[in-house]
Order: C-alpha cells, then structure tokens, then sequence
C-alpha cells in the first residue's frame, strides 16, 4: 500500500513474457520469467529512486515504527 | 531554529546541522528533516530528531561498535549508486529499538543510516544479501 497522502492510481495489468509496464518517463518493469508460481521482474529506474523488495521495505519501515517510539525514561537507561 | 524535543526538551538547531533524507525515512516518508544530537558525554547513543515532529526521534548508535568488520565499504557504495556523493566524510548510524525492561534493545544493521556531512544528504540505505538483520541483538 502507498500511504503518501495523496491520492494513488491503482492500476492492474496483464502481462507475457518479455512484455513491460513503464511508470512515468523513466521506470521500466519487464517480465523476464514466469515459472509456476513465480515471476521474474526487470526494474530498470533512476538510480536515485530506492527500489525494494516490499515484504523488506515493510520490515524495515515496521521496525523504524517500532523504534521511534523512543520514551524519554528509556533514553536516561542507555549508556 | 528551535525545537521542542518530546525527550531533550527545547534545543536550539543550526540551520546547518539539519540533515535532508530526500526520501524520508521508510515508515515516515512525508519527514525530511533530521538533525544529530549528543544524548549524553561519551554515551555510544546518539539521538536523530526530527525537525518537523518534535515528538519523533530515533536512538542511534554507531555499527561498528556493535560489528568490527562491519561493511562501511559497502555501505558507501550504495550510498554512491544512489546518486549521492560517496566520496565525502559519512555518518553511518544504525538505528536502536529500545523496547524497555525486560526486552533488550536491538540495533537495525540491515538497513543503517547514512549521512553525507559535506552534502547534508542522508539516506537509509539496505545491505541486500548481507547476514544482517533489522533486529540485532546489543
């Protein structure tokens, strides 16, 4: 899910082997494979766009969550 | 600038220690602005507060103390494949989840932050392939 606050598109599309979705000028999703269950993606973008695998991206913005709760009385018990 | 921090109380923040995570920070994208503060003398914990949200900070520490052979050479290449300049001193910060008692705090070395301290562009990066997880035991 996209929670940037603003309004997302949300788009679903078939796609064959080789074929590609491109996202505005400059992202190109290909897919490269599709083995059973499973697809291999191509994502060629900017290299300053981050790119995760979201199952990662969500473990690490989860664990962020979970540290940012930091209590002022906690912060005194760390030396 | 002043801030109110929810665990330093009122700081005064020059302009030029502010730090800009372009991307933010995952799990709080709509936040750029952070700044690196001492908690305590000689303490390994740092505070990263957020300039926007007085009430969001982050306690970090530095991985190297946690892992010796901790990949900073690594960590500067991607910072670097992320168009950002990869040749100027870095901050490189792992973020510290501190639970409270009786669960020990945890250091984030999967995905550290990095700081460039010429530009004033962080980022948190992730070391992909890499044994290390988002919850490392201190």
């Amino acid at each position: 899910m996209i929670c940037s606050g603003q309004e997302a598109l949300l788009l679903t599309f078939s796609r064959k082997t080789g074929q590609a979705v491109r996202i505005g000028e400059d992202i190109l999703i290909t897919v490269k494979e599709i083995r059973g269950r499973q697809v291999r993606l191509m994502i060629e973008a900017p290299r300053e766009v981050p790119v995760f695998r979201e199952e990662l991206f969500q473990q690490i913005a989860e664990e962020n969550e979970r540290a940012a709760r930091v209590k002022p009385d906690l912060l005194e018990g760390l030396e | 600038m002043q801030i109110q921090s929810e665990q330093l109380g009122p700081l005064e923040i020059p302009e030029e220690s502010v730090v800009t995570f372009p991307f933010g920070i995952p799990g709080f994208p709509a936040l750029r602005k952070y700044c690196l503060l001492e908690v305590k003398q000689g303490s390994r914990f740092k505070l990263l507060q957020s300039v926007e949200l007085p009430a969001l900070a982050f306690v970090v520490t530095d991985p190297v103390s946690l892992d010796p052979d901790y990949p900073m050479d690594d960590v500067r290449r991607i910072y670097g494949e992320l168009g950002l300049d990869p040749a100027q001193p870095l901050a490189i910060a792992a973020i510290v989840t501190v639970p409270g008692p009786p669960t020990r705090p945890t250091a984030n070395l999967l995905a550290p932050l990095v700081m460039g301290l010429t530009s004033r562009v962080g980022v948190q990066v992730v070391l992909h392939d890499s044994p290390y997880q988002v919850r490392h035991e201190m």
